[in-house]
């Protein structure tokens, strides 16, 4: 007997140490020797049961935080208020396993105006909220960001009635909800939106991690919120300083261009005048000429430095006669360098045939090609080939352009939208290539002005080439200055 | 005959003139006229198509800018018919915006002149442009 009693003894210590150590299934003989051993044993897979829990629990609640690391990581891959509020919308209806999520902002001046839902495919979406039930939401949004709380019901039939819970109350049957999380959104300014994570037809207890988490990701969002109204805001600003400088620049040309016809009339018989068109002019007539000439000629000149500055702030061309092998051959130096450093080869520029004569305005073409050519080089994997070909393009005339890489190349489905401002081709931005989306936009229009076309052809990881036609020029005798 | 204003012809050379502004139309008409060349003038783009189906100028002056049928619009119609392809043309522009003018010869115009001008070197072009034709 006694020595049956050690032999349990020796077996439930050993069950115990195997716990201690995390074999969490090693389980004792409750049916093994005499009463007292086998209440031991039931005690000791008691605590066993109760480690498997815990750590049942525990796996699931990293399992949780693993989804909300990457929901927060989803939010703040992007800049755009809807499509941030969209992800955490869904990203919580899945992780939470709930019924509905659905998020609102209530302050239009500080942040973009967003109501968004997420809900189980089995229950219908929520209608448009009315106006009231809108104000119901930013009243409940700004109690509870005053008092720091969020709201956890795990059944709205019977919530306590506090000062939030009553507002929710309300809200919960235009929701729908029989258990909610809900959550202010807000900054340092106070409330501007609403998160409410909630089940449909059952109770539910929410756990901390689940607060705690809803809580953590909706401070995400409220950071991103704010950013996301700043670039809106800025961009706005950006635009309107834009249209002004353009409004500006066009009155400028424009009175400059209005004050030239009265002004030849004025030069143009004073010209004649000196020249004695109408007849011989005695000495003290011409002395008066010549100060009228001076100073017409000091408003002329006035006149061109006005237009001049107006030119430059508005771009405009500056006609030069040239061929496209020089100004190529130029910007190859320039971006020999880029190309050394992303080992990628710029080979010499490939002229088919002399003469590639056109009339621009060089600083400007020498940026469309900067831009083209840099643009190649960048999207060049290491060892990639850039060419640059050019020469007369017999059936149309023209001169023509070519910038061939063997780089990443361009989605087909975007390249309609390649030349539109702002525009980045999908596969540059996710390979987080640095750029601001006006190059291409910048090359089309300078080409467009010069009365020139630009095309691309390019396949998915094999490259893209861009052709860019001008008309050709053939050299007149430069014209008298005016 | 190079670098002079005088055209050497027997009959004068006939040059149409289409300006909007009074003053310079009266202008480019007082000058020509004195260097010796017969004048017709008119004061927008459809008179001007009119006139060179009518009178044949030896070379036209156009102005850019007019109501109605702009230069361009008129220098443009002008290469179109192989009556007039060949026709001197010079651009008369109150805008130096050198975008009109390689506008102006992509459409094929002869020559160019920017306002304010010289009326003694609009005279010279117009002998240089008469005497390459």
């Amino acid at each position: 007997m006694m020595i049956g009693a050690k032999r349990s003894i020796r077996r439930l210590t050993t069950i115990l140490q195997q716990l201690h150590q995390g074999e969490l299934t090693a389980t004792a003989n409750e049916y093994d020797g005499p009463p007292h051993i086998r209440s031991l044993a039931q005690a000791v897979n008691a605590v066993g049961h109760r480690a498997r829990l815990d750590a049942d629990a525990e796996l699931e609640a990293e399992q949780f935080r693993q989804r909300a690391r990457l929901i927060s990581a989803t939010i703040r891959r992007t800049t755009n208020a809807a499509q941030m509020a969209s992800h955490l919308v869904r990203g919580l209806g899945q992780a939470y396993d709930a019924d509905r999520v659905w998020l609102h902002t209530v302050a239009p001046d500080r942040v973009p105006e967003i109501t968004v839902q997420w809900h189980r495919e089995s229950i219908p979406p929520l209608p448009d909220a009315a106006p009231q039930h809108l104000e119901a939401a930013r009243s409940l949004a700004e109690r509870l960001w005053d008092g720091a709380q969020l709201l956890t019901i795990d059944d709205h039939r019977n919530y306590v009635p506090s000062d939030g819970g009553r507002h929710a109350f309300e809200l919960a049957a235009l929701v729908g909800a029989t258990a909610s999380i809900v959550v202010p959104i807000g900054d340092s300014s106070g409330a501007f939106g609403l998160l409410w994570i909630s089940m449909a037809d059952h109770q539910r207890h929410w756990t901390h991690t689940e607060a705690g988490v809803a809580r953590y990701l909706t401070g995400d969002v409220a950071h991103g919120l704010v950013q996301a109204h700043t670039i809106e805001t800025q961009a706005e600003a950006v635009e309107l300083l834009r249209q002004l400088d353009q409004a500006k620049a066009d009155f400028i040309s424009t009175v400059s261009h209005e004050l030239r016809t009265p002004l030849t009339s004025i030069t143009g018989y004073l010209e004649m005048l000196a020249d004695g068109d109408a007849g011989q002019l005695p000495d003290s007539a011409l002395q008066m000429l010549a100060v009228i000439d001076r100073n017409a000629t000091r408003l002329r000149n006035l006149i061109e430095d006005l237009l001049t500055q107006s030119r430059i702030d508005a771009g405009r061309l500056r006609l030069d006669v040239t061929t496209v092998d020089e100004i190529l051959t130029s910007v190859r130096s320039a971006l020999m360098p880029l190309a050394s450093a992303a080992s990628v080869s710029l080979h010499p520029i490939i002229s088919l045939a002399g003469g590639a004569y056109i009339q621009g305005d060089v600083q400007q073409l020498e940026q469309v090609f900067t831009n083209l050519i840099s643009n190649a080089v960048k999207f060049s994997q290491d060892n990639g080939s850039v060419t640059v070909t050019c020469g007369v393009d017999d059936d149309s005339d023209g001169v023509f352009v070519e910038i061939a890489d063997n780089g990443m190349g361009i989605p087909s489905n975007e390249l309609d939208r390649l030349f539109t401002r702002f525009f980045r081709a999908s596969n540059a931005t996710a390979a987080a290539l640095p750029g601001t989306g006006l190059g291409l936009a910048i090359v089309a229009e300078i080409v467009e002005r010069h009365g020139g076309e630009i095309d691309v052809e390019s396949e998915l990881d094999h490259g893209s080439t861009f052709t860019v036609w001008l008309p050709r020029k053939v050299p007149l005798a430069p014209p008298l200055s005016p | 005959m190079r670098g002079g204003t005088e055209p050497q012809r027997s009959v004068p050379a006939h040059v149409l003139v289409a300006e909007d502004d009074l003053d310079i139309r009266e202008l480019l008409v007082r000058k020509l006229t004195l260097s010796g060349y017969q004048v017709t003038a008119v004061s927008d783009g459809l008179q001007a198509r009119k006139a060179i189906a009518e009178h044949r100028p030896d070379v036209v002056l156009l102005d850019v800018t007019m109501p109605g049928m702009s230069g361009l619009d008129v220098v443009e119609e002008l290469r179109s018919h192989p009556d007039t392809a060949e026709l001197p043309v010079i651009l008369l522009t109150a805008r130096s915006q050198e975008f009109d003018i390689s506008t102006g010869f992509a459409l094929g115009a002869t020559d160019y002149v920017v306002k304010p001008f010289s009326p003694r070197d609009l005279v010279e072009r117009v002998a240089r442009v008469l005497a390459g034709s």
